[in-house]
């Protein structure tokens, strides 16, 4: 819903005030009710939707091909895909290279390894059906409950194939669960000097800078920068505030890995 | 050769190609390089060398000695100039960022790098004085200090920031503050407000700095200060030799 | 301290100026002294000790100048009332000055236009010199050639050729054309509409655009709106508005004076032909 001046300014205000008054009654550092589903694509290897409770909903989907390591440099590629946005737009390809240097670089290449020469390629294909607000959070969530389902096939042949030529063969049925940790990407929203968790897209439109973190291996980690969420409002923020949003995810994410954890 | 342009009319046989006489290199003389050593970073401005832009910067950016760590980039701005489409009350702003030589940044990063900036200009640029107008930013990396295959994009980025500022304030567009950027280590912040508030973090890699953000943003202010005040000297400079 | 008495100095973008009120005691009375953001500077909020201060601060490069505001004062009757409770003695001699502040560019200073480089885009109420480029019987249309007394940037805002990817709408450099023709060859102007009601002020629906106007003339209008997303709403409904130059015969014949308010004359043929003319002095 697009705002008038006025309404905008009167949230700002609220956002802005100590502490701060969000539109749906939230905590600075409540998350919105998601919805997780995973495993339900047959034809690929890890699969989510995670559906928002404003409507965003996003499919992600991780299929695995078997490459020689030692050509293909990349293990993992992302494919992102915005609904309402044209791909070639700054805003979806920003996303989808802030993810794939991020999963490219934060997952551990080990665990793709199948044997001395071979390892699994991993295609994340994410589709985000319909988005209000920034979609960088859910898709991490998405991602990373969709990596956390991803089966792959058991190698049956030896995984020491470096003196002989033969392609890894694979059990017929059984499947071995991927196991990697899995970075998340939480964006946020600074009003003021507060610091807001998982902005909707009314708290977007008046914030006045947005902070992406990441959090990896139980720590804040790289890349943290900041976000324009809108153009109107966007302006200088303190440095404490960018503190601040980062202990915010320290004490959020914990809780937020071990919700995605229970699915 | 015996071939004839038809397509084109050539003219009378016995034309003589025109010879400009040669320009006077009375401007490298006027303009002494600007050099500032600190930690043996040294930076060259010169504004308004492309004609047809409304303003226009020219950075160079030297670390050490040797030419090799050598960062050249242009940039001009053009507009404020009619858009089309719905009404708006302010302008929208545009950045597009380019390597001129080898391309080695992947286009992905390109887009970061201008969404980043963008965003940062967005907060900076007073968007209201100019309705129903694009401003258009356009950055050239003339050299590129990436010697390896790893990008090393923060001095480029921060290059970037210190080059728009200089091109906004050439071609006369209001700025709410003179914005530059500082680096240390793999990071990049944008102040404004000399240094009280930040308008742009960047910290791709990780580094030793791991969560110390505010000891890391200290660090950059050093920097910025720096580069900061070598843009606010060239700005008065030019401005009163320019009388 | 007062700031609007200080000698002129160089800002840059971003540098403080002065506060937005200022209080000035003479040896018997005191004054409140109102700074105005003028072109080049803005109000920006800063954080002093944990307060919140208003201040003017530059936001081009320049030099600062103070012009006052002559505005009649207040009423002593009103201030009077809104400060009662504030001793008789002091509202009687307190008065408010306005001072405009602005940073001009000096390289336009002393010119015959104003300094507001690159800041000329029409605004509500300012007069602009437009070429018509369509009539038709409920409007014409026009493209947005100055702003009057004010400078146009050196690409003359129409665009960029510069080497990246061209934004949408983007083209040529108008550096090396001249503004009318980059303008009307590229299609880059702002443009503008003249309805048929703001031709002129009296007999408003008995205005014949074919009367009035034809395409080519160059007219001098006022913008009395922003309008939408893609034209500008001008009248010519003043003496001094209206076409200023004309060629006779649609273009094709030579230059055309006013005669009168609506008839202007090509002076080799004798011809007349109607338009809606601006008193010239």
């Amino acid at each position: 819903m697009v705002l008038s001046v006025t309404e905008k300014s009167y949230l700002h205000e609220s956002l802005a005030s100590v502490p701060p008054a969000r539109p749906d009654g939230r905590k600075a550092d409540q998350f919105r009710p998601i919805e997780v589903f995973t495993d339900f694509l047959p034809a690929s290897n890890g699969s989510s939707k995670v559906v928002a409770s404003d409507g965003t909903e996003c499919l992600v989907s991780v299929k695995c091909k078997v490459v020689d390591h030692a050509v293909e440099e990349d293990l993992v590629v992302v494919d992102v895909d915005i609904a309402g946005h044209r791909d070639d737009s700054g805003f979806v390809q920003g996303i989808a290279s802030t993810l794939s240097k991020v999963l490219s670089t934060q997952l551990d290449r080990s665990c793709l390894r199948l044997t001395k020469k071979y390892s699994f390629k991993l295609y994340i294909d994410v589709l985000v059906l319909s988005s209000f607000s920034h979609p960088l959070t859910l898709i991490s969530f998405a991602v990373y409950s969709a990596l956390n389902s991803t089966q792959l096939p058991k190698l049956i042949s030896s995984d020491d194939d470096l003196d002989v030529a033969e392609l890894p063969t694979f059990h017929d049925y059984d499947f071995v669960k991927l196991n990697v940790s899995v970075p998340l990407l939480f964006t946020l929203a600074i009003c003021g000097k507060n610091v807001l968790v998982d902005p909707a897209s009314n708290e977007s439109d008046v914030a006045n800078n947005g902070i992406l973190v990441t959090w990896n291996n139980g720590k804040a980690t790289a890349p943290i920068r900041t976000l324009g969420l809108n153009e109107d409002y966007v302006s200088g923020v303190s440095p404490q505030s960018l503190q601040d949003s980062i202990k915010m995810i320290e004490q959020v994410a914990p809780e937020v890995l071990q919700a995605l954890g229970g699915i | 050769m015996n071939i004839t342009d038809r397509r084109r009319i050539l003219g009378p046989s016995n034309a003589k190609p025109l010879v400009f006489e040669r320009l006077e290199s009375s401007e490298q003389a006027a303009q002494p390089p600007q050099e500032k050593n600190n930690e043996n970073e040294s930076m060259y401005i010169k504004n308004g060398l492309v004609s047809n832009a409304n303003g226009s910067s020219y950075l160079e950016l030297k670390r050490g000695e040797s030419s090799e760590q050598c960062t050249i980039l242009l940039s001009s701005v053009y507009g404020p100039r009619p858009s089309r489409g719905a009404f708006s009350s302010k302008a929208s702003l545009s950045v597009q960022f380019k390597e001129v030589t080898i391309e080695k940044i992947p286009s992905g990063e390109l887009k970061e790098i201008c969404n980043f900036l963008s965003n940062i200009f967005s907060a900076v640029i007073n968007l209201e004085r100019y309705p129903k107008s694009g401003i258009d930013i356009f950055l050239s990396l003339i050299k590129n200090p990436i010697t390896s295959d790893e990008a090393n994009l923060e001095p480029i980025i921060a290059a970037c920031v210190n080059g728009i500022t200089l091109a906004l304030a050439d071609a006369g567009i209001e700025i709410f503050d003179t914005v530059s950027a500082g680096t240390y280590k793999r990071n990049v912040v944008a102040f404004s407000k000399n240094g009280t508030e930040v308008v742009g973090l960047w910290k791709d890699k990780e580094d030793d700095t791991a969560n110390d953000i505010l000891s890391v943003i200290e660090n950059c202010r050093g920097n910025y200060l720096q580069n900061r005040k070598g843009i606010i000297e060239y700005l008065i400079r030019s401005k009163n030799a320019d009388i | 301290m007062v700031y609007y008495a200080q000698s002129t100095h160089s800002a840059y973008p971003g540098q403080l100026i002065c506060p937005v009120y200022e209080l000035e005691k003479g040896t018997d009375s005191q004054q409140v002294i109102r700074y105005i953001a003028g072109a080049g500077v803005a109000e920006q909020d800063y954080e002093l000790n944990g307060q919140k201060i208003i201040a003017l601060a530059a936001t081009v490069v320049g030099e600062v100048k103070f012009d006052e505001e002559l505005k009649e004062m207040v009423p002593s009757g009103e201030v009077a009332e809104s400060n009662e409770n504030e001793e008789e003695e002091t509202v009687s001699t307190e008065e408010e000055r306005h001072f405009i502040v602005s940073v001009t560019d000096k390289r336009q200073d002393g010119q015959a236009v104003t300094a507001d480089f690159a800041n000329n885009l029409p605004r509500e109420g300012d007069i602009v010199l437009a070429r018509v480029t369509r009539i038709s019987q409920q409007r014409a249309n026009v493209e947005i050639l100055a702003v009057e007394n004010k400078t146009t940037p050196v690409d003359s805002g129409v665009g960029s050729n510069g080497a990246g990817i061209v934004a949408a709408g983007g083209g040529s450099g108008g550096a090396t054309f001249s503004v009318s023709q980059a303008s009307s060859d590229l299609g880059e102007t702002f443009r503008g509409l003249i309805s048929s009601r703001d031709v002129r002020a009296t007999d408003r629906d008995k205005v014949k655009i074919i009367d009035s106007f034809r395409p080519g003339d160059i007219v001098r209008a006022q913008v009395i709106s922003l309008g939408d997303g893609s034209n500008y709403h001008l009248s010519t409904a003043r003496n001094d508005l209206g076409v200023v130059f004309a060629k006779a015969c649609n273009g094709a014949g030579g230059m055309m004076y006013a005669i009168d308010w609506k008839t202007m004359v090509a002076p080799s043929t004798g011809f007349t032909e109607a338009r809606k003319c601006a008193k010239p002095f």
